[in-house]
């Protein structure tokens, strides 16, 4: 049973993996608010899946477009029994937020604070952000 | 690719297409989000309904900028009708002078703007009347 006492279904996997473009971000947002809302999540962990999970989109779409213009992004979203889990890849550089916090500084404030677990992983080809939300714990926003 | 079967989507489309354009400023149902421009006293109202992200924030900054030659006693960026608002849009209200207000009510447009910080930076209103009432 989900925390509404609605029973949250088995639902497919949400994938996609292509050019990332503003456009294609927006439509990837509410992809994510279709999928979240029929897997049966409450209305309030609807918007932060979205909104965590475009934050991250995002940042992606920021590593990889402004260099080479490829920008490829990959988004993962999968349901277990508790637990919903994120993955947003770039294969793009990454940067170090700037000093002055800035637009990318609080990306990274809302998607740490919307989630139960995030985790930014910076690598030779990327990064992969990981966002987890506990699903039996009572959110704390 | 993914599977789109008729889900009830929350929000987004279907209020944006049904409400009538604010104001007298360009609007495209499309894009996501309308923005309407309107003079009440020494203020200035940039009315919001849609969604702001990356996409849809450079016309909000725009809208501000254009709002601020006017040289206005107060700038208030109403978002009360906005059903999503990505740090992109908090950019284009953040840095403002003390004139410039907020409107927001529910928890697609206060939450980002407590997570972050801003509600104690910006003044954030519930309703525009109360923005522009002090």
């Amino acid at each position: 049973m989900g925390m509404n006492g609605i029973s949250r279904e088995r639902i497919a996997d949400l994938r996609y993996r292509g050019r990332a473009s503003a456009e294609r971000l927006s439509a990837l947002r509410r992809d994510l608010v279709d999928w979240s809302f029929r897997a049966g999540l409450s209305q309030g962990r609807v918007e932060a899946v979205a909104l965590a999970g475009y934050e991250a989109l995002a940042n992606a779409f920021e590593h990889g477009y402004p260099d080479d213009g490829v920008g490829m992004i990959e988004l993962h979203a999968t349901m277990g029994d508790e637990r919903l889990t994120i993955t947003v890849t770039d294969w793009g550089h990454w940067r170090e937020p700037p000093a002055d916090p800035g637009t990318r500084g609080r990306g990274l404030v809302l998607i740490r604070n919307l989630c139960t677990h995030a985790d930014v992983a910076p690598t030779d080809e990327g990064t992969t952000v990981t966002m987890i939300w506990d699903l039996a714990a009572t959110p704390h926003y | 690719m993914f599977d789109r079967t008729s889900v009830p989507r929350v929000g987004h489309d279907a209020r944006v297409d049904t409400l009538p354009p604010v104001g007298g400023s360009a609007t495209d149902p499309k894009s996501g989000l309308i923005i309407g421009t309107r003079q009440h006293g020494d203020a200035v109202v940039v009315e919001c309904v849609g969604g702001i992200d990356v996409l849809t924030a450079p016309r909000l900054t725009e809208a501000v900028a254009t709002a601020l030659e006017q040289r206005p006693q107060t700038v208030v960026v109403d978002l009360s009708k906005v059903d999503f608002l990505a740090s992109a849009g908090l950019a284009a209200m953040a840095g403002e002078g003390t004139r410039f207000r907020v409107v927001a009510t529910g928890s697609p447009t206060f939450r980002p703007l407590t997570m972050t910080g801003l509600n104690g930076v910006l003044a954030v209103f519930p309703t525009s009347a109360e923005a522009l009432a002090t």
